[in-house]
């Protein structure tokens, strides 16, 4: 078990999957200080008033800007011609990462596979103590390569539904390799869980894609609301985002699905700029204590979250802009005024945030959607709350 | 709730014991595990059960700029203080 003290007490990484109802699961636990002492632990100096605030629990890094799929809405803008990030600066960025006590670290890009010390970075993400996963959108990917991915926890394949489906999505229709690409990783015996990003043409059929990972082999979908960065930082962003009606029936549509394919070998996991739309259904508007007991984050960035960018600087999670902190110097994320900046939203939020039960989960939604909807890093002006307040 | 509260009391707010399942598999947002949500109380109990159950199992590694301060005890020696964990 990897333990962190923070000045509420101890986030503690299990390093085995453990039998839950749900079945085989990792888990990352929060203790409090009396949880932390009875394991025979102290805090010492970070338990102290004056103890600096500790990293993100989880860091998103760019380990190259090249990808040819040339999907539309890249959030990074990344390009055939794109680069690979030094080793050795990567090498450096996982040093500081190692030195914040960071545990989850997620190999994002362009298109990771492309590399071909993939799994030699895994490798050393692992022996610093994290664990490492990485996202593929699975087009090009061989057996050759797969045998490269068997040292990362988990693989998740880019697949936001079933032909047209994925088309209305990225502009071209990859998701028979994508398929392969599941099929390849589950034969290898290598965990492998899918992202759907949901968009307005595809919300509807939701379900039918999910079954469809569920059956292909995925155990886990994740679930991402479609944002404007990078490309998709256009007006296009207006025509993809989900509508008033589809953000309000989110909520229990996630419920239904729920009821219908989670079970012991598949699960679902939404994004942290989902969480916002559950303020339109009562119960889960109303379960703001049940959200914090199981861990469901709403906008983290900067906080238990942070990214390294393809150009070796920081930025408070993978669709903001960076901040002057360079990936080397993760461990001092604390002095960052912008990280900081980010953060401090939920202090003082404006209504409607400041007055909403889900506020201290939901953080006041992303602030990436209102930065570019509203040109302000206020309230998300997608919530249906927020929608409500200002009609 | 401001960031010097936040501090002390957790990123999520007051709840000081929390259990967020799964790998953080995703290069571009936090992903949280939502089936926790809709499993009802009795199972939602037995989660935080099998974990605490499991906590006992592990040996412990101390991580981050604060670790210098706290040795982690031995195996033998926290039987007793490990029944009080969650």
């Amino acid at each position: 078990m990897i333990v962190r003290f923070e000045k509420w007490g101890a986030w503690a990484k299990l390093e085995k999957e453990i039998d839950t109802p749900l079945g085989k699961r990792a888990a990352i636990v929060g203790l409090d200080r009396a949880s932390v002492r009875a394991l025979g632990l102290d805090g010492g100096d970070a338990w102290n008033e004056d103890a600096p605030r500790t990293a993100p629990i989880e860091a998103h890094v760019a380990v190259t800007s090249q990808c040819g799929a040339g999907c539309e809405g890249c959030y990074l803008d990344a390009r055939p011609d794109g680069a690979h990030v030094p080793r050795e600066e990567l090498e450096r960025t996982f040093d500081a990462l190692e030195r914040a006590g960071v545990f989850t670290i997620a190999f994002g890009g362009g298109e990771p596979t492309l590399r071909d010390d993939l799994g030699d970075l895994a490798i050393e993400a692992k022996k610093r103590g994290m664990t490492p996963v990485v996202t593929t959108s699975g087009i090009g990917l061989t057996e050759k390569k797969v045998e490269r991915l068997s040292d990362l926890a988990q693989v998740n394949v880019s697949y936001d539904g079933i032909g047209a489906d994925y088309e209305a999505v990225r502009g071209f229709d990859a998701s028979a390799a994508a398929e392969r690409a599941i099929g390849m990783l589950r034969s290898a015996g290598i965990r492998v869980g899918v992202n759907v990003v949901v968009s307005r043409q595809t919300f509807d059929r939701l379900g039918a894609t999910l079954a469809r990972a569920k059956a292909l082999g995925a155990c886990e979908a994740q679930l991402l609301r479609y944002k404007p960065a990078g490309r998709a930082a256009s007006l296009d962003y207006l025509s993809k985002r989900l509508s008033a009606d589809q953000a309000s029936a989110f909520g229990p549509r996630l419920r239904a699905l729920a009821a219908d394919l989670c079970d012991a070998d598949f699960s679902m996991r939404i994004d942290c700029a989902l969480v916002p739309f559950f303020s339109a259904d009562p119960d889960l508007a109303a379960s703001a204590e049940l959200l914090r007991k199981f861990g469901v984050f709403g906008c983290e960035a900067g906080g238990t979250l942070a990214a390294v960018r393809s150009d070796g600087r920081v930025a408070p999670c993978s669709f903001a802009g960076p901040t002057n902190l360079r990936g080397d110097r993760f461990d001092d994320h604390a002095g960052d005024e912008t990280l900081a900046a980010w953060r401090a939203y939920v202090d003082t939020p404006a209504e409607p945030c400041a007055s909403c039960a889900l506020r201290s989960v939901c953080k006041g939604g992303c602030k990436v959607v209102s930065r570019f909807v509203d040109r302000t890093h206020g309230p998300d002006p997608e919530c249906p709350r927020v929608r409500a307040h200002r009609s | 709730m401001s960031e010097r509260d936040e501090e002390k009391t957790g990123p999520l707010g007051a709840e000081p014991v929390i259990v967020r399942l799964g790998h953080g598999a995703n290069c571009s947002s936090i992903g949280s595990v939502v089936d926790t949500l809709f499993v009802g109380a009795v199972l939602g109990s037995a989660i935080f059960a099998a974990v605490a159950a499991a906590m006992k199992n592990e040996t412990v590694t101390i991580v981050g700029k604060n670790k210098a301060k706290s040795d982690p005890p031995k195996p033998a020696d926290d039987a007793k203080t490990k029944e009080d964990a969650p």
